[in-house]
């Protein structure tokens, strides 16, 4: 199967099709960008961008959990499982080129941190399951739920802003996941800039300096 | 040949009953009342007995009529707390600064007005109509007195014998808009004035008088919402924002940390809980009642400008005083303290000069 990418319009109806609206990802990304930031120099090195994961898979099973999402954190994968069990969706910090279109399918966009057996094996299914699932009806065991294609919510904070995308993944190259065989990236990323750096959310700004033109008419 | 309305703002600026300023200047209260009536004018020593006890120079007694601001014009906050007698103070206090605006005027050009008047709309449409009418986008404002300079509002200090009154505003001859600020507060809180004073001026105009706790309210929510905007807000992620990230946010829009834990509850991005949480912490940390290392008061930059030119063309602070019948002590009290000190050394120029030295707290 050849990699498909969808931007624009295209990327909001392929969410459509997984019933997904992009105000979905979009607000369990502000809350947990919102938490991540309440991590102080304080806290234990690592812990902002582990409250951001928890948070943003947390924010998105709160919000799809009414449609009758359910979940699992079947070996430390959180997944959010889709009503038909058909598919599931993680949120995983990413690097790379997030969020940018004109990527490569492989190497360029890539999971932040080092994957272990368990992911490595849901990616080979994912490879492997693909196909499959591109047929209706196609039937689910309940007890395999490690079996199910299993998209990424990827998420990158940084100084061009929050970018994001969610995409499935097919390949690892070492302990790294950045092989894709599909990329959704939403138009109109609403994070999008140095002002959602959470690492500079509070910073002061230097903006020009406003000038009271003052000009003098001669004495009296 | 004294002027009697003069005569009675001078009283008032001084926060004198026709009492009180009999036992001062020794006139009886009687020829008071008739002297303020106009029915009655004194002889020169008595004027010069009004004019040392009201600390005035006597031409200021003799100069033309002159009009007090209506109180229907000016608004004043917690208006229970504040007596007659402040209140008056406060008012001639605005008069004598459209004096001093008045022969600055005569001498400079200075921006024309452009606040609009936006009585139809709600606080928080209002504020960012003017952030969109003044370009400001969602962006932090760099310095409020500024601001309303460049958009033809004249600001003035409020005199320390003033300091119950925390600012008001006015539109002199329902035109010129005017505003005057308390600097006893943090700076924080008078950039929180200053846009509380624009909310009056934008919001209680035409057909609505600034006045009651209404309007009071309203312009609270316009300096809230125009100091700290909706969208710049939710750009921070504060949603669930605790104390010690508002202390954090604060420093982006130099607003008091009350000030903002206030408006994120009005914006439910934290809850009433976490709202009274916050406001218990910061005050135990001193945050109600001051705001600890705070920032630097803002002054005017339009006065800084006229001084700094009046110093160039030799005119002396003395000149300026005497032309506008007051003392050098009292014009400086409306006009930030910015009247240089040097000495008035003709053409000379003073090597004397003392520096304007400020302390700041650490």
């Amino acid at each position: 199967m050849d990699p498909v990418l969808h931007v624009g319009v295209n990327a909001v109806a392929r969410l459509q099709s997984l019933d997904l609206a992009p105000r979905d990802l979009h607000r369990p990304l502000e809350a947990a960008a919102a938490e991540a930031r309440l991590c102080t120099d304080m806290d234990s090195p690592g812990m902002a961008g582990y409250v951001f994961w928890s948070r943003t898979n947390r924010f998105f099973r709160e919000r799809q959990e009414r449609h009758g999402w359910t979940y699992s954190n079947s070996q430390t994968i959180l997944r959010c499982i889709h009503p038909s069990r058909r598919f599931a969706i993680t949120a995983v910090s990413g690097s790379g080129k997030v969020g940018d279109e004109d990527a490569a399918w492989s190497g360029d966009v890539r999971s932040k941190n080092p994957k272990g057996a368990a992911v490595a094996k849901l990616v080979q299914r994912n490879f492997e399951q693909l196909p499959l699932f591109s047929l209706p009806g196609f039937p689910v065991d309940d007890q395999e739920i490690n079996a199910i294609p299993t998209w990424f919510l990827l998420y990158k904070s940084g100084e061009e802003g929050l970018s994001f995308e969610l995409s499935m993944p097919v390949e690892m190259h070492g302990k790294y996941v950045d092989t894709w065989q599909e990329r959704i990236i939403l138009p109109d990323n609403p994070f999008a800039g140095p002002q959602f750096d959470i690492k500079k959310l509070d910073a002061v700004l230097e903006g020009p300096a406003v000038d009271v033109p003052v000009g003098f008419r001669g004495a009296i | 040949m004294l002027t009697s309305s003069r005569l009675i703002l001078a009283r008032k600026r001084r926060r004198m009953t026709l009492a009180s300023l009999a036992k001062m200047s020794g006139v009886s209260t009687r020829s008071l009342t008739a002297f303020e009536n106009g029915h009655k004018n004194p002889a020169p020593e008595t004027i010069e007995s009004l004019a040392r006890a009201l600390e005035l120079p006597v031409s200021f007694f003799l100069a033309s009529d002159v009009d007090e601001i209506e109180v229907d014009a000016i608004s004043f906050r917690a208006p229970s707390k504040i007596s007659a007698l402040d209140r008056d103070s406060a008012r001639s206090a605005g008069r004598i600064a459209v004096e001093i605006n008045d022969w600055i005027e005569h001498l400079f050009s200075l921006p024309k007005s452009d606040v609009p008047t936006l009585p139809h709309l709600s606080p928080e449409d209002a504020a960012e109509r003017v952030r969109a009418l003044w370009g400001l986008g969602e962006a932090p404002i760099p310095n409020m007195v500024h601001l309303l300079e460049a958009h033809g509002v004249r600001v003035f200090s409020l005199a320390s014998d003033c300091s119950v009154v925390d600012a008001f505003s006015f539109r002199w001859q329902r035109t010129r808009p005017f505003v005057v600020l308390n600097l006893e507060k943090s700076g924080e809180r008078g950039r929180f004035d200053a846009a509380h004073e624009l909310g009056h001026l934008v919001l209680h105009a035409e057909h609505r008088i600034p006045h009651g706790p209404d309007a009071e309210q309203e312009a609270q929510q316009f300096a809230s919402a125009f100091l700290m905007p909706r969208s710049g807000l939710h750009a921070q992620m504060l949603h669930s924002a605790d104390t010690a990230r508002i202390l954090s946010a604060k420093r982006k829009w130099e607003v008091a940390a009350v000030a903002l834990a206030y408006r994120l509850r009005d914006m439910e991005l934290i809850s009433e809980w976490g709202y009274r949480t916050s406001v218990k912490q910061l005050s135990q940390m001193g945050y109600r009642s001051g705001e600890p290392n705070g920032i630097r008061r803002e002054s005017s930059q339009l006065l800084g400008k006229v001084f700094s030119v009046l110093r160039s063309e030799k005119i002396s602070p003395l000149t300026m005083a005497r032309d506008l019948n007051l003392t050098v002590d009292e014009l400086n009290m409306h006009v930030f303290g910015l009247v240089p000190l040097a000495l008035d050394g003709g053409s000379e120029a003073s090597s004397s000069a003392k520096p304007q030295l400020r302390l700041v707290q650490a």
